[in-house]
């Protein structure tokens, strides 16, 4: 019962935090910005602006305006994308959306799976060389500029080898496809694609494409998941019920792995949500480089056209998926922390 | 109170000298509240008819010392309200009075002419602290209390000075502020400076040009002098991150306090706002205010970046004082009739500004790395001005022939974004009470 | 102290221990010396920081960084269930390997804070289920739980055919409870968590079935406590370290646990130590005391002896300072000075600076623990009396 009504919260919450960034894109949109830019480019003559002004309601009073923006919306809406020959944006995202979540979610896998026990040995090993050397490279990676990072891994990894003809990763894209031709998606998702087509060549081709964009773009969820497992770690083994638990006559693994590794996953699980949201931001960055036929390079791409409604549009997915994104986080911590529950 | 058992002592008692020092305080106060309120406002207002495309012509040194606007407005409010204390004796308000107006010496002193000439004000309010009636009322008490938090202070900057990684830090970005304030006479050539002879040259080859200087990291495409525009990029990458998180922590500090303190329906709405706001992640955000903005200027990237980043001070100073807010003595505090003011200054801030402190420092790391990645993605200064992420976006694209006009740059970022996560991590480290004693 | 090991459950002989603190050296315990008689509950009393609850850590190898301990002697002795000899554990030679089975098993320790001390994410009947998979011999009970539930669905069964067919197996497994096999890990932790529900239920749970399926913060100290009782005698340990148990709680539930703890003594036959600076609490429960100052020992004897004829000026000092309600005082009499800094102690008898029979040997001379009357140790160069 009470988890339910946990749940029931948390999801409310999210639904206001999702109007209060429509309410936002739109402030952005529409009253910072102007939103007929929307629907004209230089061609248009100065005079039939007007018209189109009144054709969208861009001239109604504010709460009207609200009111349309937020039915159209709903609607599905969500208006035309001039950089991209007057596509529907809708229609765009839902294509570009699964190569960016692929990368998204490879790099979060490899985040995770590196991150955790390199933060857990660290703080089981304060002090020690292990430690150091990861404090070195978790601070490298908060401080690393992803755009540097990803380029430069592509020069040494890609350029450098591939002009000294030695074994090298593709530079970039999502698959060869030059060799696959005749690749048709599916979902949209690469990797599961070729396994629903049993296409095993092209399955290891899109994992070895993911190695490099999915490191440049880990690396820095990497750092932040490793930094705050260290530090959650080193709290927890501070407190009294390990104390308790040494005493029981547990082995320091069962200490560490149960005792001490659920209490300090709490605060490391809350991380992991926001690092999604660091991850599409870095996706922005990342597929630029390696040419990744994703969301952020389609983003990049609509600022140097000042397309206004694919930004717009851009920006309201992003900040959808980072509030979903933190609602499993929070129902997550919920089971978790069993405190939380009646909090 | 405590003052009336102090002054009891005292036979010279002359209550004179305090209405002056009182009086005089709070009459600087005033004045520095109305000089932040026409700069800061005054900008505001611009910045509002802006929206309209409202021409609002602002005298032209308005625009460059904005912050010093906004620092000198809650200056001057605090001054006031310490300065109405001392001419009601009350002890508390001397020393944070001694602080406030050294603050906003500093401030004043830090702006251009022809505002510098304020900063002579504040000097006559600190010396009033010290007529000798006045002196011998507070200084006592001052002393006893300052003397362990010297020692204390002493004592941090050793643990800081046996750290080498803090020192590294502190070492890396003071030779990166001296490079940009330098900038100008150890840089071999300009910052827009352009050679088309010597395009696309690598590290320490001589310029193609009869007595030119080396070009000791290269040129890019365009033939510009990498380690020139370094060091005047350090100019604008420095003064964006730092300004915004100044900005960010002031704006974002006062609105957390006023939500922490009073609670209720202010809290539950700041609250929801700040939620809102973390809904998006900061690049995004950042970059959708810079495009409904619409110009590609520093400003907005400014800009942009203080209203992505002021949500995070807010929670936290809120945090801090609902903490704080709690705890016995500032209940006793309330329960002896101390002001609201007296007990969110003396109480309450001086307990936020540690985690504050440790915050904005990394803070100014992420700021960076955002504001480079902003104009990596063409949401930057003008094109050729010279700033990092700005240099590595467009020699990026001739990384083939001249991949050192992408490495540099990178590379200051990297180490400036670092030394600033040193010396945070470090100060935290060092501040932790836990940490602090083994 | 030279009675025979059979007596004497747990000894600690010239134990050291410091802590490695920035400002320097702590030097919290200095020559300990302890004895616990088996089946006794021995008072440890002493004012705060004086090294009760280090030695109590020390006792179990609970002493964590900064903290080390230098030097001593800790023994166990064990008495072997079948064969009934005694087997003395030098615990600070025990391997990290052995001494698992020593904690939780053989001493078990309850500490002072019940808010703290169990973990949060954890319930609490799979927090004392886990000692007992830890130290226990489940096999027995994880057959006779699968007994009792075949005779529960035995009653409710009317077809005589299955009737027949699980008293067949009811059988089968009466047949296997003589040379019972290791039973796997879901039954396993099945039993576990029945004995907890048990031990539950032995220090006194109002519903113990669904106190063992609720989580720490849902329970008040008082029953936190028991709980956390309950956990360190899952296992019927030969020592118990109560640690300030019952310090944090309100005078009320304070009293039911140490009712409850004298009633567990004698149904378990534990030895108990309470740490304690509540003298009240000593004179109720215990009958020996041994007292602490700064990290030494000072007097050792029954407590009838101590209340009436306390040797050490010390201990003389610490029971006046007891209020008595048949006594109208305007003010405590109270120990002059105050506890010394660990990390640069006094010389020679840690207590001389304060002590107003102390001569020039108390201030060189480290008085030795002796038996100066019969039954009553005490370190000190002049005792009174």
């Amino acid at each position: 019962m009470k988890l339910r009504d946990f749940i029931l919260r948390r999801v409310l919450l999210a639904i206001t935090v999702v109007f209060g960034v429509l309410t936002i894109t739109w402030i952005l949109a529409f009253i910072v910005g102007d939103p007929v830019t929307m629907y004209i480019n230089e061609n248009t003559p100065a005079e039939a602006i007007p018209a189109i002004r009144a054709a969208h309601g861009f001239d109604e009073p504010w709460p009207v305006q609200y009111f349309l923006y937020l039915s159209n919306l709903f609607q599905g809406n969500w208006g035309v994308s001039g950089s991209s020959s007057n596509m529907p944006v809708l229609e765009i995202l839902a294509l570009k959306f699964p190569a960016t979540i692929e990368l998204a979610i490879v790099a979060m896998i490899f985040a995770i799976i590196l991150g955790i026990p390199l933060g857990i040995i660290s703080a089981t090993r304060k002090d020690q060389k292990i430690d150091h050397f990861t404090r070195i490279f978790s601070l490298a990676g908060v401080s690393m500029p992803i755009f540097w990072f990803a380029f430069m891994l592509k020069y040494v990894l890609y350029y450098y080898l591939a002009v000294n003809n030695l074994p090298h990763l593709p530079g970039g894209e999502r698959y060869d496809t030059s060799t696959y031709l005749d690749f048709e998606f599916i979902t949209g998702f690469l990797l599961l694609d070729s396994l629903i087509q049993g296409n095993i060549p092209i399955f290891l081709d899109g994992l070895v494409h993911l190695i490099m964009p999915g490191f440049a773009l880990g690396y820095l969820t990497l750092a932040i998941i490793t930094r705050m497992m260290r530090s959650s770690m080193l709290e927890v083994l501070k407190e009294d019920y390990i104390t308790l638990a040494r005493s029981k006559g547990l082995r320091e693994k069962v200490v560490i792995y149960r005792h001490a590794l659920r209490n300090a996953m709490i605060p490391t699980v809350t991380v992991i949500g926001l690092a999604f949201g660091g991850l599409i931001t870095g996706a922005v960055l990342t597929e630029t480089i390696f040419n990744w036929p994703g969301l952020g390079r389609w983003a990049v791409r609509s600022i140097l056209f000042a397309d206004l409604a694919a930004i717009n549009g851009f920006t309201l997915l992003v900040a959808i998926i980072f509030v979903t994104a933190n609602l499993i986080v929070d129902l997550i911590y919920g089971v978790l922390d069993p405190r939380i529950r009646f909090g | 109170m405590e003052n009336q058992i102090a002054m009891t002592a005292n036979e010279e008692y002359d209550p004179m000298q305090f209405t002056i020092a009182g009086i005089t305080g709070m009459l600087v106060g005033l004045v520095s509240f109305i000089f932040g309120i026409a700069i800061f406002g005054g900008l505001f207002v611009a910045g509002i008819l802006g929206l309209f495309s409202i021409a609002f012509p602002l005298p032209e040194f308005f625009g460059s010392i904005g912050l010093q606007g906004l620092l000198a407005l809650v200056t001057g409010f605090v001054l006031y309200r310490t300065s109405k204390a001392i001419k009601k004796h009350e002890l508390w308000a001397f020393s944070t009075s001694l602080y406030i107006n050294i603050f906003a010496i500093v401030v004043f002193v830090s702006t251009s002419y022809p505002v510098v000439l304020l900063a002579l004000l504040p000097l006559i309010p600190l010396l009033m602290l010290f007529l000798p009636n006045v002196k011998t009322y507070w200084y006592p008490t001052f002393r006893e209390d300052i003397t362990p938090r010297i020692k204390e202070l002493k004592f941090s900057l050793r643990l800081v000075a046996k750290s080498p990684l803090v020192v590294a830090g502190i070492i890396i970005l003071l030779v990166f502020v001296l490079f940009a304030i330098l900038a100008p006479y150890i840089a071999p050539y300009g910052p827009e400076e352009r050679l088309w002879s010597d395009g696309n040259l690598p590290p320490l080859s001589p310029s193609n040009q009869p007595g030119r200087p080396d070009h000791i990291w290269g040129t890019d495409n365009s033939g510009g002098d990498v380690y020139s525009r370094i060091l005047y990029g350090a100019q604008i990458d420095l003064q964006v991150s730092i300004t915004v998180v100044i900005v960010a922590v002031t704006i974002g500090s006062l609105i957390g306090a006023v939500a922490g303190y009073y609670g209720g329906k202010i809290d539950e709405l700041v609250m929801r706002i700040t939620d809102i706001f973390f809904a998006f992640p900061g690049l995004i955000l950042a970059m959708a205010i810079v495009m409904a903005l619409g110009e590609r200027s520093l400003q907005n990237v400014s800009v942009a970046l203080m209203i992505t980043w002021w949500p995070t001070y807010a929670r936290l100073v809120r945090g801090q004082v609902l903490a704080e807010r709690e705890k016995l003595y500032v209940e006793a505090a309330r329960s002896i009739g101390a002001s609201d003011t007296r007990i969110l200054l003396v109480h309450i801030l001086p307990n936020t500004i540690q985690p504050l402190t440790v915050q904005a420092t990394m803070d100014t790391g992420s700021v960076l790395l955002v504001a480079a990645g902003l104009s990596f993605i063409g949401f930057g200064p003008p094109a050729g001005i010279a700033e990092w992420g700005w240099m590595i976006a467009t020699a990026q694209l001739y990384f083939t022939i001249a991949p050192w006009a992408v490495f540099f740059p990178g590379f200051a970022i990297l180490f400036v974004a670092l030394a600033f996560n040193l010396v945070g991590d470090g100060i935290r480290d060092i501040l932790d009470p836990k940490l602090r004693r083994r | 102290m030279t009675e025979s090991r059979e007596d004497i459950v747990l000894e600690v002989h010239d134990l050291f221990t410091n802590f490695y603190t920035f400002e320097g050296t702590v030097r919290a315990l200095d020559g300990v010396e302890l004895f616990l008689r088996r089946g006794d509950t021995m008072g440890l009393v002493g004012e705060t920081g004086c090294g009760k609850s280090v030695t109590a850590r020390s006792i179990l190898r609970l002493v964590e960084p900064p903290g080390k301990i230098e030097s001593g002697k800790i023994i166990y002795n064990e008495i072997d269930k079948q064969t009934g000899e005694v087997k003395p554990i030098d615990i600070l030679s025990l391997s990290e390997e052995e001494l698992l089975d020593l904690r939780g098993e053989k001493i078990a320790i309850v500490f002072q804070d019940p808010a703290t001390y169990p973990n949060p994410v954890f319930r609490i009947g799979d927090q004392i289920a886990e000692v007992v998979l830890l130290h226990q011999d489940l096999r027995y009970d994880v057959i006779d739980m699968k007994i009792e539930k075949l005779e529960k669905s035995l009653q409710g069964e009317s077809d005589p055919d299955k009737q027949v067919h699980i008293k067949e197996k009811i059988e089968y497994y009466r047949e296997l409870r003589k040379d019972p096999p290791e039973p796997d890990k879901k039954d396993a932790k099945a039993a576990a968590f029945r004995r907890a529900v048990n031990m539950l239920n032995l220090v006194r749970m109002p519903s113990p079935e669904s106190i063992a399926m609720q989580y720490p913060h849902e329970l008040s100290g008082g029953m936190r406590q028991r709980a956390l009782i309950a956990m360190a005698l899952a296992c019927d340990p030969g020592v118990l370290i109560c640690d300030e148990a019952t310090t944090a709680l309100d005078v009320t539930v304070q009293a039911q646990v140490l009712k409850l703890l004298n009633h567990l003594k004698k149904e378990i036959g534990t030895s108990i130590i309470i740490i304690t600076h509540d003298m009240g609490v000593v004179a109720e429960t215990c009958n020996w005391v041994t007292v602490m100052y700064a990290g030494t020992t000072v007097e050792s004897c029954a407590t009838k002896n101590l209340f009436t004829r306390p040797l050490h000026p010390y201990t003389d000092g610490l029971l006046t300072a007891v209020p008595k309600l048949h006594e109208n005082k305007e003010r405590l009499p109270q120990i002059l000075g105050s506890v010394p800094n660990l990390i640069t102690p006094p010389s020679g008898c840690r207590f001389h600076p304060r002590c107003a029979y102390a001569t020039e040997q108390c201030k060189s001379v480290k008085p030795k623990l002796t038996e100066l009357e019969p039954e009553h140790w005490v370190a000190c160069h002049n005792p009174l009396n």
